[in-house]
């Protein structure tokens, strides 16, 4: 069998190379200097530039990363609730509870706790005086009812069997803030719900909480990536979802994820940072644009899926 | 090199015995007939050239059609790499280059014309290794990659010591100072010398008129590049010289949707391609030729 293919002596590409590498230099950065851009991901321009001293120094990421529509803001489900939209109903418990009010004194019924009634708040607010703008959406809302903000709705007799299990409002709901109305806090994060239930050996079924049918949040996430050895959250932040952490704790940008990644995959990442791996666009003369590692990779199963591949050419017998 | 003599001074000198054999044919003809080459033409004569290009293109395709001679940049030397562990053999490359450079497709009004591909896809069986002859240009899957298989793209390598260059009898094929080897598609006789010459089957004969739809034509065109060809004349993959000598990557680089191709500048130290070779092991196609390829395949 022929040798078809051999290694390479790169002596000789050397010799080449130093010939002309200063005249290559100049016409390279006076090429950089000529271009302009815009990133559309300033932040992480910024830290690429930083990163990546190898090239010209406006190497960016073309996209940001493939997040799935309506998985962002993480903190939408999980931590704290993100700040109110302007004019979003949001209630002030915290100055209510200072004032010496308990939960029940507003919220009456126990078996199925509403908002407290216009006429209840009169008693202390001047009637017709409705202070802010968010205020005022809160007594619209009473009327009107309540933007639903949860995909996941828990079935109503919940509230009934847990007030006769003895659980306390605050036992699920935390202490009350000053969240957008229906977020009381981080009250509902699920976890909670399964480790009381765990602990009580109450059913932890989907359908003693959730309507059956229902679509479970990150249905769609399927972990093959070292499962074996990797949960959520040694790449997702516990305390902040809207970012990712190193091992060490150091809490990093989805735009820099390349960096978590590189903690394990090394070499693949110095190879990506020289243009070796990874997809680049620009131009081989100036300024380069990089894809991050998730925009070709899906993080929680990162094998490159399969693909379609063209027709193959046609045999010079059907040409004829 | 100014040869001895040229075709028009031969034909001037024989005016009258000429003058009576192209009698029939028209003016047009005669004049490409005794055109002077592409490498020794003048400034002006040159112009002359690309402009009567130009309009022959447009009329015949229906727009506005370019054709550049951008010529080679000092200190760029050009070089490819392509990574086998990352393609997956799903022939974007392939289409993109046939669009970007107005190869000849399969049909055409008379139903059979040659279809021209300048990048050829082999799947090979990885328990075979690199060996072209277990390697297969015609596979057909429903998605890729195969198991078990792995596939080697194979283009011009725009060697250093070009045997095709070297087989041409009549010069009209040779390589430019940034490492591209070009074809001048008017004086190209169409022997085929270079195809027999050329161990990587690189290069590709017109058979038949090429069937260039018009409305799939790419109108910016270089003279050495993808400018249409003629019936008879051999062509072959240019690194793009249009795009590239631009500062664009080639449309086969652009296309590549696993990031498998690596293209740059081999002098410049911080080009993707020059830090390839310098750190990775890289290997080309039969070594044993002595045709020392500018094309580098790795296993990222």
């Amino acid at each position: 069998m022929p040798n078809w293919f051999a290694r390479v002596d790169t002596a000789h590409i050397h010799t080449w190379a130093a010939a002309a590498a200063l005249s290559a230099a100049l016409t390279l950065l006076a090429a950089c200097g000529a271009q302009g851009h815009k990133a559309p991901y300033q932040g992480a321009l910024e830290v690429l530039a930083a990163e990546i001293t190898a090239h010209s120094e406006d190497a960016f990421p073309a996209a940001p990363p493939p997040f799935t529509e309506g998985i962002f803001p993480c903190s939408r489900c999980h931590g704290d609730a993100p700040p109110p939209d302007e004019g979003e109903a949001v209630f002030p418990h915290v100055a209510h509870l200072e004032k010496g009010l308990e939960c029940e004194d507003c919220h009456e019924d126990d078996a199925a706790p509403t908002p407290a009634d216009a006429e209840f708040c009169d008693e202390c607010h001047e009637p017709g005086d409705r202070g802010s703008e968010r205020a005022t959406a809160y007594f619209a809302g009473l009327t009107d009812g309540f933007p639903s903000r949860w995909d996941v709705t828990v079935k109503s007799p919940a509230h009934e069997t847990h007030q006769e299990k003895g659980v306390a409002c605050a036992g699920c709901h935390g202490q009350p803030s000053n969240a957008p109305f229906g977020k009381p806090g981080a009250a509902v994060l699920m976890q909670r719900c399964t480790t009381c239930h765990a602990e009580r050996e109450a059913s932890i079924d989907c359908e003693t909480c959730h309507e059956a049918g229902t679509e479970a949040p990150h249905a769609n996430i399927v972990l093959h990536h070292a499962e074996a050895q990797r949960g959520c959250l040694d790449c997702h932040d516990a305390n902040d979802r809207d970012v990712l952490h190193l091992a060490n704790g150091t809490p990093i940008p989805f735009e820099q994820s390349y960096r978590l990644c590189g903690q394990c995959h090394g070499p693949r990442l110095r190879d990506w940072r020289l243009g070796i791996h990874g997809k680049r666009t620009g131009t081989w003369d100036g300024r380069k644009e990089y894809l991050l590692c998730a925009n070709c990779h899906n993080p929680h199963s990162p094998r490159f899926p399969q693909m379609v591949p063209l027709p193959p050419p046609t045999r010079p017998k059907e040409v004829r | 090199m100014t040869p001895k003599f040229k075709r028009r001074d031969v034909l001037g000198a024989g005016a009258a015995a000429a003058g009576l054999a192209m009698a029939g044919c028209g003016n047009e003809l005669v004049e490409a007939f005794i055109k002077t080459r592409l490498a020794e033409m003048d400034p002006k004569q040159l112009e002359t050239y690309l402009a009567d290009l130009e309009a022959e293109y447009s009329a015949r395709y229906g727009k506005d059609v370019s054709v550049d001679d951008t010529q080679a940049r000092d200190g760029v030397l050009f070089a490819y790499g392509l990574d086998l562990d990352r393609c997956n053999g799903n022939r974007r490359c392939v289409e993109a280059c046939v669009e970007e450079n107005n190869q000849s497709r399969a049909g055409g009004p008379s139903g059979h014309s040659n279809p021209i591909e300048w990048i050829e896809v082999f799947e090979i069986p990885k328990e075979k290794g690199v060996d072209l002859d277990e390697a297969d240009r015609y596979f057909d899957r429903e998605s890729v990659p195969a198991p078990g298989m792995f596939y080697l793209p194979v283009q011009c390598q725009h060697c250093d010591n070009p045997p095709c260059v070297k087989v041409c009898p009549v010069e009209a094929t040779w390589k430019e100072p940034d490492g591209i080897v070009v074809i001048d598609y008017d004086w190209c006789i169409g022997c085929r010398c270079c195809m027999s010459a050329c161990p990587y089957g690189a290069r590709h004969f017109n058979w038949s008129e090429p069937n260039l739809p018009a409305e799939e034509m790419n109108p910016n065109t270089h003279v050495v590049g993808n400018r249409p060809r003629p019936r008879g004349v051999v062509e072959k993959c240019t690194f793009c010289i249009q795009r590239t000598r631009q500062g664009k990557y080639p449309a086969c680089h652009a296309a590549c949707p696993t990031g498998a191709r690596v293209f740059g500048n081999l002098l410049d130290p911080a080009s993707e391609v020059r830090q390839l070779i310098e750190r990775k092991r890289v290997y080309i196609l039969k070594a044993e030729l002595n045709t020392r390829p500018s094309f580098f395949y790795f296993y990222g």
